[in-house]
């Protein structure tokens, strides 16, 4: 718990030095190009702190942060939390959407190609999954785009939708451009671990006790094959709630990713801020779940802690 | 960003379409391509039609001809030297990167395996620190700090490379130091930094090569996405990001510089992971 | 074909085949609407418009014909980033403006020409130079039903002089003393010096947007914000706003003006996309109705797509070079002309903006010259003629001033202007010189440009407009005595002379004159190597007509002007 806390912090901390070393101040970069006196500039370096010390503002970030207040957004005059409030829920869903098609693939894939191992349908999938890690995300968003939404018109082009049905309608696109490269990932994992399991003498064992090919797989070799699959899978979520910058703004989706570009960029130092703090404790709480299935998944590794 | 899983026995089969020679022969193909790839990059003035920079305002767009095998892009440059030249940066960045978080990573994993306690939880820590970024934030935040360019975006990217292959080293290293040859090296009174140096690493040389160079594949498209938004290697120089960036607005006029570029990264990134797979099998099953 | 449940366009036949039209009422609609439709066509025919020919910037008539234009239940307008808030103190760039300037109005209105027109005010009377005393509209509503008051005009205008509100507007009020309800329809305001172009700032919705003093003060903290937005008097009104997502805007049925503009468009959304690319596939889908926001180049593929319209007019935008003019060698004026004969002008209008613009010899456009227009088409004929690029006049003008070999950098911030930077760079090379391009993030390229510090970079590329139609616009600030806002530090104590004269005069023929030798000399000194003018541009789904396009609209309550055909 307590390292958690210490991670949180440090991530803030970190994120906080490089823009407060960035040049020029977050007031020039806001009111860059129009015409402001100087009284009112003065009044806003005054209101946002800006004619403090470096260490002095992160402290009064970090008060009223413990307090429950994420604070104020330079560039568009509102609290944080109303700010990101309506960004959350695209990124989460997207990552979580994308989580599900590069778990249902992916493993489909693995588990295919282990279980074919060294046959041709192995060599199949496996051609597969390396063809789609070597696509980068934001051409195959694009093409992706013009061939399904304005060639084909299977799908919208853009934005969110309504309603959960819409929902999920309007991300299936985002969805793919973004799960494409990591099904590839986890696949390959999956293969790896499943195929060596496979090999294992327990299995033998298993098998020569007669049991029908399917339990042996699924039952016995699938537990031990599933750490570093979990491992591997916890990472990818991780990456996909926090990496999808490239994929929202080709589909129009404005999520923390491109709130997180633009704030930096604009020197926001509190959005910014918070938006780290809510991808650091995503991130915490997917390490979480995944130890904890750890434990669920097989019980040895209560025992033997040996690190994943 | 694949972990580098050790093949072992295999199940037998009758006929197996992917055989160890499958995987040699595809390793030693991949390894020609980056070959290729590099005495492209090389000799790219010899190769190279046009200078890869030289504006003509009146052939903007054109698709594929006898004097522009790849077309123009939207300056009139000609893609394919365009592409040629960009081999240069293109692969230069992956390769820093790799090498820059391979010496860094490796040290810190060796250190974080052999010794344990608490110095590896601390370690640990940093890792997860690292890890828990978003990987593009460290990249924006640095580029915002100091000015985007090149050797920015590489050593961005570098850092987040280093938990990767610190924690595969690491993994490694455990496994090792429960092995009977370090127990001797013990006995006979060897120093830590002499068993870790001279017995261990060459054991695990081979993991870290294999790991290593399926990085190369993922740190040039995350290298190609920073030059995309424009946080990377800056325009009008050739890279094969840039052309990405800059071709895909006409992807409807003219897809040519997105569709040679992209080929030409997923080429170079394939390339990699065979030859990866390849020396990953050839060394884990000694 | 739309993908959104929620309101489609409903045509007639749909409606007549769900049984919800009598084969009566089906067949008067249909009349109705061929007639109105003749109606139209026949009005835009006779509406010419110069442009290209696959474009058309044909201006519909004013009013509408009498029953002309079909209902629209509802369009999607698209802006490429979210606005900066929902209030006129903080609206001041092309996002913000877009749906804030539908719900405030100001004092008065430009119209095609950028010649004002009475708005919320009826007059304005400046015969004394160091007062303007507004006459106000009676009979306006704000969008809640409460009256608009002299009270609140002159709130209104206050708020942009108050520096806790820290409005973006504040310096054009940098010559005001005071503003004073002085009866139940005037207000006065009162200036220390001669304001040159107040007349035009009274046509800034920005700057005399009119809200209600009490609705503000009870809302307080939430102004501006989703949880609130503005109240005004425009033909739309705020209903809601979710970050990233969409702003929604509801026609307000009781304006004031609603017998002369179109009003046909039930609900206007404006929705973010950053993505210039997506903006075009979703135009050509249909999930976007409407934008002004793309760039030339990608505003060219839109002809791909049978069902989107483009429309063009011209700005009082120029695209330039800018060079350091306090940095050796680019403080030496031959250095900055050897640029103006080396760049293909044209060439880098086609690669940077698809050659939707016009070649332009000065800062000022021609377009922004709307009064004592033979004397400035004059100044602007005799300035020296466009010729193509010489590469060998400008190598001997950089040897001359011993330049040959010199070192730098060149800044670029937004996508369309990298084209012209590696133009500028290639260019160089010719003349013997070795420049390298440094692309920045647009705004951090503002905040190091208009920093007010000395600056550190060398050559700058920009697209800079004027915010009204006056010709003092391009130059006032960017090349004169403001230090924040003069980007190149160009210095010339001729030119500020006369910046200064032209400002504080409301004579408009001495105006003219003075900023007519300014021009001259700036010309001369090409601290400014213009590049080229950039068009207006406006996409619209073929379902709907309307907006006569002009350089202001983004001032402009343009969606109440737009129907459906």
């Amino acid at each position: 718990m307590l390292a958690s806390a210490m991670l949180l912090l440090a991530s803030s901390f970190v994120v906080f030095s490089l823009i407060a070393i960035a040049p020029g101040s977050p007031l020039q970069v806001l009111l860059g190009g129009r015409k402001v006196d100087r009284a009112t500039a003065l009044i806003l370096e005054h209101r946002y702190h800006f004619d403090k010390p470096f260490l002095v503002q992160y402290g009064y970030w970090l008060r009223n942060v413990v307090h429950g207040n994420l604070g104020d957004s330079i560039a568009y005059r509102d609290t944080v939390a109303s700010v990101i409030k309506s960004r959350v829920a695209p990124t989460l869903e997207l990552g979580l959407y994308a989580t599900v098609l590069v778990l249902v693939i992916g493993l489909t894939l693995g588990v295919i190609a282990a279980i074919r191992r060294g046959r041709r349908t192995d060599a199949v999938a496996s051609f597969a999954m390396l063809i789609a890690s070597s696509i980068s995300p934001y051409v195959s968003g694009i093409l992706l785009i013009w061939f399904f939404a304005v060639e084909l018109r299977w799908f919208p082009v853009f934005s969110l939708g309504t309603g959960v049905s819409g929902r999920v309608y309007h991300l299936t696109l985002p969805a793919i451009a973004l799960a494409l490269g990591l099904t590839a990932l986890l696949g390959r994992v999956t293969r790896a671990s499943l195929s060596q399991a496979l090999g294992e003498d327990y299995v033998q064992t298993a098998r020569s006790r007669g049991f029908r090919e399917r339990r042996v797989i699924f039952k016995h070799a699938f537990r031990s094959a599933f750490i570093p699959v979990l491992t591997i899978t916890g990472v990818i979520a991780g990456y996909l709630i926090s990496g999808a910058v490239l994929v929202e703004y080709t589909f129009g989706l404005n999520g923390l990713g491109s709130l997180l570009v633009d704030s930096v960029q604009s020197r926001d130092f509190a959005v910014v801020q918070a938006i780290v703090l809510i991808f650091t404790a995503v991130f915490l709480v997917i390490n979480l779940v995944v130890d904890l299935l750890y434990v669920v998944i097989d019980p040895r590794t209560r025992l033997a802690e040996e690190g994943s | 960003m694949a972990t580098v899983v050790p093949a072992r026995g295999g199940v037998a089969y009758r006929r197996r379409w992917i055989s160890r020679a499958t995987i040699r022969k595809s390793g030693l193909l991949g390894g020609s391509i980056i070959l290729i790839l590099i005495v492209v990059a090389v000799l790219a003035p010899l190769l190279a039609p046009y200078p890869p920079n030289a504006i003509q305002f009146l052939h903007t767009l054109e698709g594929p001809s006898l004097a522009h095998l790849l077309g123009t892009d939207y300056l009139g440059r000609d893609i394919l030297s365009r592409l040629i030249f960009g081999a240069r940066l293109s692969l230069l960045g992956p390769l820093l990167v790799v090498g820059i978080s391979t010496a860094v990573g490796v040290p810190l994993g060796l250190l974080g395996g052999y010794a344990g306690g608490a110095v590896d939880m601390i370690l640990g820590r940093v890792y997860d620190l690292l890890l828990g970024f978003p990987p593009l934030l460290l990249a924006i935040a640095a580029v915002a700090a100091f000015s985007p360019g090149f050797t920015t975006a590489v050593l961005a990217i570098a850092i987040i490379y280093v938990p990767l292959l610190a924690r595969v080293v690491r993994s490694a290293v455990i496994v090792e130091r429960n092995k009977a040859y370090v127990d001797a090296c013990k006995v006979r009174g060897f120093r830590a930094s002499r068993i870790v140096f001279g017995h261990v690493l060459p054991v695990i040389v081979p993991t870290i090569v294999a790991q290593a160079t399926l990085n190369f594949g993922y740190a040039l498209l995350d290298l190609a996405g920073l030059a995309f938004l424009g946080l990377g290697v800056q325009p009008p120089t050739a890279d094969w990001g840039v052309m990405l960036s800059e071709g895909r607005k006409f992807i409807l006029l003219a897809p040519e510089e997105v569709l040679a570029a992209s080929v030409t990264i997923a080429v170079a990134v394939v390339a990699f992971n065979l030859l990866g797979d390849a020396l990953a099998q050839r060394y884990s099953s000694s | 074909m739309r993908y959104d449940a929620e309101g489609f366009h409903e045509s007639a036949v749909r409606q007549y085949c769900d049984g919800r039209l009598t084969r009566r009422e089906f067949v008067v609609k249909l009349a109705a609407l061929g007639l109105g439709s003749s109606a139209i066509i026949a009005t835009l025919a006779s509406c010419g418009g110069g442009g290209n020919a696959t474009v058309t910037s044909a201006s519909p008539a004013a009013t509408l014909a009498p029953g002309g234009g079909k209902e629209v239940v509802r369009a999607v307008s698209a802006i490429t980033a979210d606005i900066a808030g929902f209030d006129y103190v903080v609206a001041y760039d092309l996002n913000t403006n877009v749906p804030v300037y539908m719900v405030i109005e100001g004092l008065f209105r430009f119209d095609v020409n950028g010649v004002p027109m009475p708005a919320m005010a009826l007059s304005q009377d400046m015969s004394d130079p160091l007062k303007c005393v507004y006459k106000l509209r009676p009979n306006v509503t704000f969008h809640d039903g409460s009256p608009m008051t002299s009270d609140d005009v002159a709130f209104s205008l206050l708020r942009n002089m108050d520096p806790d509100v820290a409005s973006y507007q504040g310096l054009f009020f940098s010559r005001v003393k005071s503003i004073a309800a002085t009866a139940a329809d005037e207000v006065t305001v009162m200036f220390k010096k001669p304001d040159g172009v107040w007349h035009l700032v009274s046509g800034n919705p920005g700057c005399t947007g009119v809200t209600s003093k009490a609705w503000i003060e009870k809302n307080g903290k939430k102004v501006g914000t989703p949880a609130a937005g503005i109240l005004g008097t425009g033909p739309y009104k705020f209903k809601s706003w979710v970050r990233g997502q969409q702003i929604v805007l509801e026609r307000f049925d009781q304006y004031w003006n609603a017998a002369n503009r179109a009003m046909k468009v039930k609900e206007w959304v404006i929705r973010p996309v950053v993505d210039e690319s997506t903006i075009v596939a979703a135009l050509g889908t249909g999930e976007i109705d409407h934008t002004f926001n793309l760039s030339g180049t990608s505003f060219n593929l839109l002809k791909a797509f049978p069902n989107v319209t483009q429309y063009t007019a011209p700005s009082y935008n120029v695209a330039y070079l800018g060079f350091n003019c306090e940095k050796a060698p680019w403080s030496d004026k031959r250095v900055r002309q050897a640029f103006s004969w080396a760049l293909d002008k044209p060439g880098i209008l086609q690669a940077a903006y698809a050659n939707f613009g016009k070649m332009c010899k000065s800062p000022i456009t021609p377009d922004q010259c709307n009064f004592e227009t033979d004397q400035f088409k004059a100044a602007y004929d005799a300035l020296p003629a466009f010729a193509p690029p010489d590469i060998n006049k400008a190598k001997a003008l950089v040897q001359q001033a011993g330049a040959t070999g010199v070192k730098g950098q060149v800044l670029v911030g937004n996508d369309y202007d990298v084209p012209a930077g590696i133009a500028v760079q290639y260019a160089a090379q010719q003349m013997g010189m070795n420049v390298s391009v440094q692309r920045m993030p647009q705004q951090q390229k503002f905040a190091l440009e208009f920093s007010g510090k000395p600056r550190p970079y060398d050559m700058t590329i920009t697209i800079w407009g004027s915010d009204f139609a006056d010709p003092s616009g391009n130059i006032q600030n960017c090349l004169g005595p403001n230090l924040i806002l003069n980007a190149v530090q160009y210095h010339n104590p001729q030119v500020e002379n006369l910046i200064g004269l032209q400002k504080s005069t409301t004579n408009q023929a001495d105006r003219a004159k003075y900023i007519m030798e300014a021009q001259k000399i700036i010309v001369e000194d090409q601290p400014w190597v213009v590049l080229y003018e950039t068009d207006t541009l406006q996409a619209m789904n073929s379902r709907l007509a309307g907006y006569a396009l002009r350089p202001l609209y983004y001032n402009d309550s343009w969606g109440a002007d737009i129907y459906g055909v």
